[in-house]
């Protein structure tokens, strides 16, 4: 089962997908809770400092 | 716990024990076959014949070093339940056919399994489900590998070596990754690949490289590292995308078909090209609805290679300091815009016009933004298309040239540095509706 979502908070706008077994036993807040905490997590990489990384060079 | 080394030559892998495993390697035939408790072995001493999977094999470890024969698998696969050691060796001397699929099925959460696929082909490879334990995965040299199933994993994926996939990539809700360093490259040449990222946020770089293949989004793809389309499709299938930089700069045929989530560039450490599209012969570019936003939470320079092309709207979002973003290309942005909490410098392309159909950058009293241009003592072109007006503020212009003439209002806190044509250094005249008409007060 896939669970396409979007939440948009403080013009932050985030597309995602839960990706469920059919048979979940999830309750709805359960899910709205797993959609959430994917934000919360996406916004703090965006908000966060990235390290430097190594190049990845073209062909 | 045994050892099973196969001395069957050309048989069949089933039940029945026949004289196809031995203790040794090349010994005598006769035992049992292997259980979950065993130590499987095809090597130099098992023939150059063809070993059929007739049933749903089972094995601790199956390792098929120095194997020259074929494997067979027809539709069966075989369950791995081992951990703590290498617990699945292939080898590129050995030829598969069928479907090869390994089920690996350990629950516990201690020690590493590491995992050696060797650089097998596409058609060498095989697909691994890692579909429960706590542990953590490593992969033992270069590796390929069909479709890399987490689901159910819930450990960490240690990236010591590179991978290449040929199919799905599927990460597992909870899993982490490690390692920043090597490579994760998509590889086939035909269909449809799907990189599933399932909330997890992946730390290795990711490079596309299959002739003809697609990689499409089946969730939000999140790296904190990067991620290079040399060839092929990439799909983000209206998901976000949040990468520390995204690069195409070559003239191999491909495609990006950007969707209608949101796309993040985080911007790495130090000076870095955070979107490369420089070159875009053979490039094939859907922009859909997606918007761009470069959030630079670190100092430097975080250049923007637009190509040439056309975007949709392009966010400057800076919160670090000592921000320049210089943008290449005579790019045109349906909106070109940013927020900062320091001052920051945007350089435009010298002897090229920048086109915008909004304008929505301004700096603030002690953020300054500065614009100029790449090339001292040359002009950069920036168009208002559509019309309307621009109001900005707090700007700090240098060898810009706005156009058309009386657009570009920069306020009446920016400064004029110098070489500057088209823009008015006041506020933008007062608009009154009156109900009926507009007046407008110059």
């Amino acid at each position: 089962m896939i669970i396409d979502f979007t939440i948009t908070q403080n013009n932050h706008t985030f597309s995602d997908a839960l990706i469920l077994a059919d048979d979940h036993t999830f309750t709805n807040e359960e899910i709205e809770a797993m959609k959430q905490a994917r934000f919360d997590n996406w916004y703090t990489i965006i908000t966060t400092p990235a390290g430097e990384l190594a190049p990845v060079d073209e062909v | 716990m045994a050892n099973r080394y196969w001395v069957g030559g050309t048989a069949t892998w089933d039940g029945t024990i026949g004289l196809k495993w031995a203790l040794t390697s090349g010994g005598i035939g006769g035992q049992l076959a292997p259980t979950t408790a065993d130590t499987v072995f095809f090597d130099a001493n098992s023939g150059a014949g063809t070993v059929t999977l007739g049933t749903t094999g089972a094995c601790s470890t199956i390792n098929f070093s120095g194997f020259t024969g074929t494997f067979a698998w027809g539709t069966n696969t075989i369950t791995v339940a081992g951990s703590g050691v290498t617990v699945y060796t292939q080898t590129t001397s050995s030829t598969f056919t069928g479907t090869p699929v390994l089920n690996f099925t350990y629950s516990g959460s201690t020690g590493t399994r590491t995992i050696n696929c060797g650089s097998v082909t596409e058609a060498n490879s095989a697909t691994l489900n890692i579909s429960a334990g706590g542990d953590t995965v490593t992969f033992q040299a270069a590796s390929g590998i069909k479709n890399l199933n987490f689901t159910g994993f819930t450990g960490a994926l240690s990236s010591s070596t590179t991978r290449t996939i040929y199919g799905n990539l599927i990460f597992g809700s909870g899993m982490t990754t490690g390692g920043n360093v090597q490579i994760t490259t998509f590889g086939a040449t035909s269909g449809t690949q799907t990189l599933t990222c399932n909330g997890v946020t992946v730390t290795f770089p990711f490079l596309q490289n299959g002739i003809g293949g697609t990689v499409q989004l089946g969730s939000a793809l999140t790296t904190s590292n990067t991620y290079t389309l040399t060839n092929g499709v990439f799909d983000a299938n209206n998901y976000n995308v949040t990468v520390a930089s995204f690069s195409s700069n070559n003239s191999n045929t491909r495609t990006i078909t950007m969707g209608s989530g949101a796309w993040t560039l985080t911007a790495a450490t130090g000076t870095v090209t955070v979107w490369n599209l420089a070159t875009t012969t053979g490039l094939t570019f859907n922009k859909n609805t997606a918007n761009i936003q470069i959030t630079s939470a670190t100092s430097g320079t975080k250049t923007f290679a637009g190509g040439g092309l056309t975007y949709n709207t392009l966010t400057i979002t800076e919160t670090a300091g000592s921000l320049i973003i210089p943008i290449t290309g005579a790019n045109t942005f349906n909106t070109l815009a940013s927020s900062q909490t320091n001052a920051w410098t945007l350089t435009l392309p010298a002897s090229a016009t920048t086109t915008v159909g909004s304008w929505s950058i301004a700096g603030a009293s002690g953020t300054i933004v500065t614009l100029n241009s790449s090339s001292a003592g040359t002009q950069a072109t920036l168009t208002l298309n559509g019309g309307g007006i621009v109001s900005s503020d707090y700007l700090s212009i240098q060898d810009s040239a706005a156009t058309p003439a009386t657009t570009w209002y920069a306020g009446t806190n920016s400064t004029n540095v110098s070489n500057n044509t088209g823009w008015i250094f006041t506020a933008p005249p007062t608009v009154v509706n009156n109900g009926n008409f507009f007046l407008l007060f110059g």
